[in-house]
Parts: C-alpha cells; structure tokens; sequence
C-alpha cells in the first residue's frame, strides 16, 4: 500500500465529540527532557515518561495529595526533594501555593520552574467521587501514527515482507485515577500488516489496571513492568544512567506500573498485584512470555533479541521462539525514612541458553532457569539520603551497590556511589547504574556535585573510575576506565539557559589493526558542548548548540539551530531545525536530543558529513483532535549512498514523512 | 631558642618521601598548595602562616602494593616575631630502594593578607648495587587572601629543576607549579581547588572537599581528574593535637592509606 493510502485510511478513523484539553510535544516537557540529559547510549522507552508528563500537563498531579511514587514518578524531584515536601505537608499542612515549595528545603528555583507546569495543590477526582459511568464518564485517547522513508519506496527488493511504512496504534482508556486501559501496536518498517499477523500489527501490547480496591492498591492483566531497589534484580522500562543530574544515580522504584511502551524489550506479560497492608507493601507476579531468540551452535539458544525486528524470513523464525516464565514476589516497607525491601523470583525458559562459546562469553549465563533474590534499603537523615541493593543470583557471588545523596549545604549537593557487579552474577531484568549496559563484570566508584555558584550559576560534575574484572565486548582483556563531567549553567532568566558541558573518558578496546597476538589499547573520548535556549518574544524560541567530539585523530563537529514556536492561543504550533554536522568516523559521532510529534521519541547519532532539517507542525482542528506532521530531510555530502545490507539506500539524501492524529473524548 | 634552631639547621640526615602530602591534603585531593598547617612546608612553605605555636608533626603512609611500600615523615614547625621556620625528615621505598629528604623552611607575611616562604631540601636516593646520590632543591610559595572567604595559593617546586646524575635522572619530583584556591563557604564548608603543572607533563585539576561534621570532625574528599583518582578521608580536632587519615585508590599503585598527628606545645 503507499503512503497516500494510509494517510486516508487514517483520515476515515476521525470521529467528533466534544473537546476535551489541548496537548501537544509540550516545551514543557522538552524541557524536563533536556534536562535529565540521558547518555546516549540509552535504549529505553521514554515514551512512558513522555506519556506521564504530557498527561500531567492535563490533569497536574495534586502535591497534597501525591505520595512519595508519584512525585518520583515525574522524574524531576531527588529523594531529599521527595523526602522534604512530604515531611513539610505532614507537619504544616497543605501547600496553599505551589510558589510555597520555595520555602522547603533542598528545593532549588530550577527545580521548582521544572515541576510547577505539571503540579497543582488542588483536589482530584477519585472512584468515589464520580458517578458510575465507564464510558460517558471516562477520558479515551485513540492515536495513531504513520511514517515512512520517503526513499524506500524507491529501493529495489530489499528482501523484506512488508511495506516501509511504520505504523503505530495507541489507545488509553482511563476512569477517574481508579480504572485505565492501553492498547498499543506497531508495525515497524519492512514488517508486514495484516497479513501473516494474527492481531494485524507485529508487535500488540494491552494492560488492565485497577486501582485502589480495599488492600490491593493496583490489580494490573497484561503487560507490565517491575522496578524495585536500585534495579540491580528487578527492573524492566525506564531508568537512567549517569548524568550531570545528581540525583540519577539514586533510583526511585516505581513498583508495579503498567507497561505503555513499544519497545519490544523486556518487559512482564501475565498478572500482577500490588497488595499494601498500612506501611507493608506486597506485589506477587507471573509472566509467561515468548521471546525473540536466535538458535546457538548447539540446540539451545544463542542470544535473545529485543530489537523486534520481523522484516524477514530469518527474523520471523526468531520470533517468539523462546518461551519465558517469570514467577516471585517483592516486599517494601516504608517509614517515613526508612525502607526496606526485598524480591525474589525464578525465571525459567522453555529451552536452554547457550551463549557462544568464546571467552568473552565464557561467564555468561547458561541452563534453562535462573533464581534471583535482592535486599534493598533506603534511609534519609537531616540533609542525605542512603541508598543501597545487595542481589544475588544464587550463582557465585553476589552484586552490591550502595550509595548516597547529601545536601552539605544550601549551595552544596554531592552524591557517591560504589558497586560491584561480579561475572558470577546474573539477572535478565537488570538497570543499575553501570557503565557497560548491563551491571554485569564491573566495579566502580562514582563522585558527583552540584554547586550553586551564584543565583543564575550551577555548576555540576562527576567523576567515574570503573573496572572490568573480565573481558566485554570488542575489550579482550581485563581494562579500567574513567569519566569526567564537568557542566557550567547559566540562567540569565527563567526562559533562557546557556549551558556548557565537557566530558572526557578514557577506556581500553581491542587494537584495531590484526596481530599475531592481540591486545587492547587505550584510548580517550572527549565532548565539548555549548547549548544556548532563549525567548526572542512571547511565542518564539530559539536554541543553538554547537558540540565537537573527538577521540584519537577522529573528529565530529555537529551545529544545530532551532526554532519553536508555541503560541498560547493558536491552532498552530510547531519547531524548524537546521543542523550542519561533519563526522569523520562512527566513533566520533555525536549525538543530539530531536523534537518529535507527541509521544515520539529521538535521540540522533549524526553520522557522516551534511545537513539535515526538520519541520514539526501541530495543527488543532478542534478541541480533542490534533493532527501532527513531520517532515525531516538529511542530506550527506560525499556519499553516493547511504545505509547498508538491506537499508541501502541509493543518493545522498534520506527523507522521512510522519502524520500523527489524536483525538480525545 | 636560638641555639636550638642552629643545631637543627645543621642536622643532616637527608630524607625524601615521595608523596610529601599529609594525610589532611592528600584527602582534599592533594591540594596542598592551598592547605595551611604544618605540613605546608613540603607543599607551599607559605602556608606555615597559620602556625602560631611550635608544633610538631608525624605522618606514616603505607601503599598496598605486592610488597607494601611506607614513607614516614617528620615535621616540627617554630613561630617568631616576624616568621616561621621549619624542619621536616622524611623517607619513603623499600630496603632496596630508599629515597630520603630533609627539609628547612621559612614563611614570612607581607601584611595582614599576604604571605611567602621558600624552602630548601637535600634529597639522597640509595639503589643496593648502585650506591647512591644526592642532589639539592628549592621551592618557592605564596598565599593571598583574597577575601576572608577566598585564599589563593601558589607553589614552585624544584626551582631549578635539579636532578641526580644522569643515571638516577628521573628520581627527583621535577620542576612542578601549583596554584589553587580555597573557598571557605561556611563554617562548616570549605572548596578547594588547584592545578598542578608538572614539566613535561599533562595540566591535572584536582578538587577538594573539607566539611564539618562538628567543630573537632572533619570529613574530607579529593578529586585529581587526570588519570582520575578519588581522595577520602577524616580529621579529629582537638585543642593542641590534630590526628587526620587519608585513602587513595591510584589506579595501578593500589589502595593508599596515610595517618598523621600533629601537636602543638
């Protein structure tokens, strides 16, 4: 089918009721989202905060009224924030004010110019304060998103089943705080639709949620995903790695949440509850799952794919080839300073891992089911916070991590941070701060501050030092490591930040060039950035960036130049981007944070030598019913073509078309 | 007293301690320059402004190597009217391989604000085998205040960039310059900072961290971000004696640890 065709296959789905509230890609929210600065190398479904924080746009999360999850869920506020507006409620009473959180220890102006858009001190509808209409009184959210490579229409054969176009279907039912449903599916590029697919799209995903019924805080059938500690054992979906932002290496667990992402990667699929007995909290799970995996030499499996990629013959026989069960439990207590927790599960598969048989994989997992066990704690005491996870994986020796935050001063915050992920021990559904991507074969020791140099001055740094006991990816020998950040911020007002970031680390890697014995070498990555955002009027931002990458003789330079525009009472809104980048080699490509349509999600690696542009529009045709589109160009300089194996693509310019429609009622 | 001072000018036993930080500078990153006690006679002589009595001082570092390597060291610090001088000893190696150092220093204050001090030190390294050497140094050192919150330090070591002879040529600490800073934030709080420029060498920044639990103990963190390596350590406080304990993790020399005392009569 072409492009046009699914636009009007889109366009017959339009429905009209009443309007409800306008939303958009919220500058808002792309604020938070700059300022989390997640690494690069993260591939997690930010969707789920996207989604979070976009609907607190809509409905703000009442501060009298949220617990310590909430507040962590918005991803803005550290424990001690945490901590300190919880206590102040309890002893004073209720903000009257939002400004009121000015007066509240470790809370910060940036902090509180973050958080004000999503939060408010009024009341919130609960189950028992509607009337009982599941559908008449409930909120629906239908969207649906397709975007395609304007060239891949163009390509030859490339072997693959299906249509270039990427399809995304989204649906969020929700009454009141007490009952919600979401459904999402996806079909990506080169999979096929409809056909060959029971449920039309490749990848299907739905959750049933019911809050709030006697003990059982939340009852969830579907998908799910499970954050407990500091996710050394039990932790599927969004976490964060190291970053300028302090409070990043202390993780919040969000407990049982439903999963609303299309990442295809780990999460839960069954049944799940979380029961809460006064300060005890208890979730009991089971998932049953069919995995993407690939055969091994022997008749087990090699490797588990999360990528979700069914273009091909191959692919497709990978898919779902690897059945998985997961069964256990976690227990939180919480005081109001202390919690202690634990979890314990067993995961079993309905063949047996075997991982190549090599020496970097020579202590990796193998057998056919694996237990694991975690204890977990916090504490906060005047200005810090003690955090800290022992898991084990009844294997060897167990992995520890421990840290703290602490406010030494109204100026002065630093975080540190030790742990120890041994090669003995293994977890599938593990996130704890690592410098690898998964907390395994690692010791570390991480520093961080942040400092208030003056009102519209903060500066923040970290220093890394990690080693590698064994041998990792493209590193054949035992190595060590280190990391430094240091970020300068200015904020001459409240809409402008000039920001300058350098980082530097230096690791081992194999030698690249072939020996008769081989060994690794060292090497040094270094970034410099300058970010500069400001107002030029009421309606018109700008943002300029310019970063160099180098590591060894390889250079990358990357200029970027935004425009936004966010009216306050217009149907139309929409960002125009002009970018210049010369990349000398994929080592030294940079990386930079896109502006997408609502929902959507991009972190770039600019690579090559070109230019790119993008135009995103937002067009509100009515209330409850917004159109996006998307339209982005790169253009490479010196290249007669771009991509590999079956992505070729012939030229030099890539383009990529997205229409997305919400409608809510 | 005078009589004193001359014996100890021409006592000569020759030390050198190859780390010449005190437990309390190397836990602030082994920002020394801008560290003001006694010990500020190896790392900024200028530093010994703020001795006020005689003052003795001990230290003993042990590095956890295969064979553990110590240095000890040995400081006494004298006030006058107008200066201070100071004697330190101290050696560093293994039965085998034994660098020593003895120190004079003098600190003298320009005005309520500014102070300078030059040091001298006799160096001798011994090598079983390969006899020994010895050889002579000068460092240079200054303090400002700044402001009463900001203190700015600068030190010169090995002037003249002296060396043993050729075949013990890289033994000495060659010609370095440090200059740092020190904010004291709060009671509670001070932030130091400094760059160490050795010849030949990369520029490393280091940082340091001193907080106040209570008035007599001091929590203390560093940073040197070349080859990156973390500082900790602790300082006890009470009216004449002054104990402090350093930790450093340097990346292929192990797991250091460092204590020192110092008394003031």
């Amino acid at each position: 089918m072409h492009f046009r065709s699914y636009v009007l296959f889109l366009g017959i789905l339009l429905l009209a009721t009443t309007l409800k509230a306008q939303e958009s890609r919220d500058p808002h929210v792309d604020e938070v989202l700059a300022f989390i600065e997640l690494t690069a190398t993260n591939s997690i479904p930010l969707e789920e905060l996207i989604e979070r924080l976009s609907a607190y746009r809509n409905r703000p999360l009442n501060l009298n009224k949220a617990n310590e999850q909430d507040l962590s869920d918005l991803c803005i506020l550290n424990p001690l924030q945490i901590r300190a507006l919880l206590n102040h409620i309890r002893e004073n009473g209720p903000l009257l004010e939002v400004w009121e959180l000015q007066s509240i220890d470790h809370f910060d102006l940036t902090s509180i110019q973050l958080l004000v858009p999503f939060v408010s001190v009024g009341r919130i509808n609960t189950l028992k304060n509607t009337d009982f209409d599941l559908f008449g009184g409930a909120k629906h959210d239908l969207l649906l998103r397709c975007q395609q490579v304007v060239q891949s229409g163009n390509t030859p054969d490339t072997g693959y089943l299906g249509s270039p176009q990427q399809l995304l279907l989204r649906y969020r039912y929700r009454y009141g705080n007490a009952l919600s449903f979401s459904l999402q599916a996806e079909k990506d590029p080169g999979e096929t639709f409809l056909k060959q697919q029971r449920m039309g799209f490749d990848f299907v995903s739905a959750n049933l949620e019911l809050k709030r019924v006697g003990v059982v805080e939340k009852l969830l059938i579907g998908d799910y995903n499970l954050q407990f500690g500091q996710g050394l054992a039990l932790w599927s979906g969004l976490g964060f790695g190291k970053s300028a932002l302090l409070s990043s290496i202390a993780k919040q667990e969000g407990g049982l949440k439903p999963y609303t992402s299309v990442y295809e990667g780990l999460f839960f699929r069954g049944l799940a509850a979380q029961l809460a007995f006064k300060s005890l909290k208890i979730t009991p799970f089971y998932s049953y799952r069919k995995l993407d995996a690939s055969r091994s030499d022997s008749l087990g499996i090699g490797s588990i794919s999360t990528a979700g990629l069914h273009r091909t013959f191959n692919e497709l026989a990978n898919k779902n080839r690897l059945g998985q069960q997961v069964l256990g439990t976690a227990l939180q207590w919480d005081t109001r300073s202390l919690g202690i927790g634990l979890s314990v599960y067993h995961t079993r598969f309905s063949s047996p891992l075997a991982p190549k048989n090599d020496w970097v994989n020579y202590f990796k997992f193998s057998g056919r089911s694996l237990s694991n066990s975690s204890v977990f704690a916090h504490y906060s005491q005047a200005n810090t916070y003690y955090f800290g996870e022992i898991a084990h994986s009844f294997i060897g020796k167990p992995a520890a991590l421990f840290g703290l935050l602490s406010s030494l001063s109204d100026k002065l915050s630093i975080g540190l941070l030790y742990r120890s992920y041994p090669i003995s021990y293994h977890s599938f559904y593990n996130a704890a701060l690592a410098e690898s991507s998964t907390s395994y074969n690692e010791k570390g020791f991480y520093s961080g501050l942040t400092y208030k140099l003056a009102r519209k001055w903060e500066w923040s740094m970290y220093a890394d030092v990690f080693r590698f006991p064994w041998l990792a990816f493209n590193t054949h020998a035992p190595s060590q490591g280190s990391e430094v950040l240091q970020q300068l911020t200015f904020k001459p007002s409240k809409e402008s930040q000039l920001q300058m970031v350098y980082q530097r680390s230096q690791k081992f890697k194999n030698v690249a060039a072939e020996t008769a014995i081989p060994f690794i070498v060292p090497y040094v990555h270094q970034k410099i950035r300058l970010d500069f955002r400001y107002p030029i009027s009421k309606t018109l931002r700008l943002h300029h960036r310019a970063e160099l990458v180098r590591i060894s003789k390889e250079r990358g330079y990357l200029f970027l130049h935004d425009i936004n525009y966010q009216p306050l009472q217009s149907k139309i809104s929409g960002n125009i981007r002009l970018a210049l980048f010369d990349v000398s080699d994929y080592d030294a490509r940079v990386y930079a944070f896109q502006q997408d349509v609502l929902f959507a999600y991009a972190m770039d690696a600019y690579q090559n030598k070109g230019v790119q542009t993008y135009v995103n529009a937002r067009y509100t045709l009515r209330k409850g019913l917004d159109i996006w589109l998307r339209y982005e160009t790169k253009k490479y300089i010196k290249e007669a073509s771009i991509g590999s194996s079956q992505n070729v693509l012939a030229g030099s310019r890539v383009s990529e078309g997205k229409l997305q429609i919400r409608y809510q009622f | 007293m005078k009589y004193y001072i001359v014996y100890l000018l021409f006592f000569s036993l020759k030390l050198h301690a190859q780390s010449h930080f005190s437990a309390k500078s190397q836990a602030l990153g082994e920002n020394g320059v801008v560290v003001e006690d006694v010990w500020s006679m190896n790392t900024n002589p200028a530093g010994m402004r703020k001795v006020l009595n005689a003052t003795l001082g001990l230290a003993y570092e042990q590095v956890q190597l295969q064979t553990p390597i110590s240095s000890q060291s040995v400081v006494l610090v004298l006030p006058f009217k107008a200066y201070r001088a100071g004697i330190g000893f101290s050696s560093y190696g293994l039965a085998n391989y034994r660098m020593q150092q003895m120190a004079l220093s003098f600190e003298k204050q320009f005005g309520p604000n500014l102070s300078m001090g030059l040091g001298l030190k006799m160096h001798q390294l011994k090598i079983t085998d390969y006899g020994k050497r010895s050889s002579y140094t000068l460092d240079l050192g200054v303090m400002y205040d700044f402001s009463n919150m900001v203190t700015l330090g600068l030190h010169v070591q090995n002037v003249g960039n002296s060396t043993f002879s050729s075949s013990f040529n890289s033994a000495i600490n060659p010609l370095k310059i440090d200059a740092g800073m020190a904010y004291r934030a709060n009671d509670q709080l001070c932030l130091l900072a400094s760059f160490s420029q050795t010849i030949s060498q990369n520029l490393i920044p280091k940082m340091g961290l001193d907080y106040q639990l209570i008035p007599a103990l001091a929590l203390r963190g560093g940073l040197s971000l070349d080859a990156v390596h973390h500082f900790a350590g602790m300082g006890y406080a009470s009216k004449n004696m002054h104990l402090d304990w350093s930790i450093v993790n340097r990346t292929g020399f192990g797991l250091s640890t460092q204590f020192s005392m110092t008394y003031a009569f």
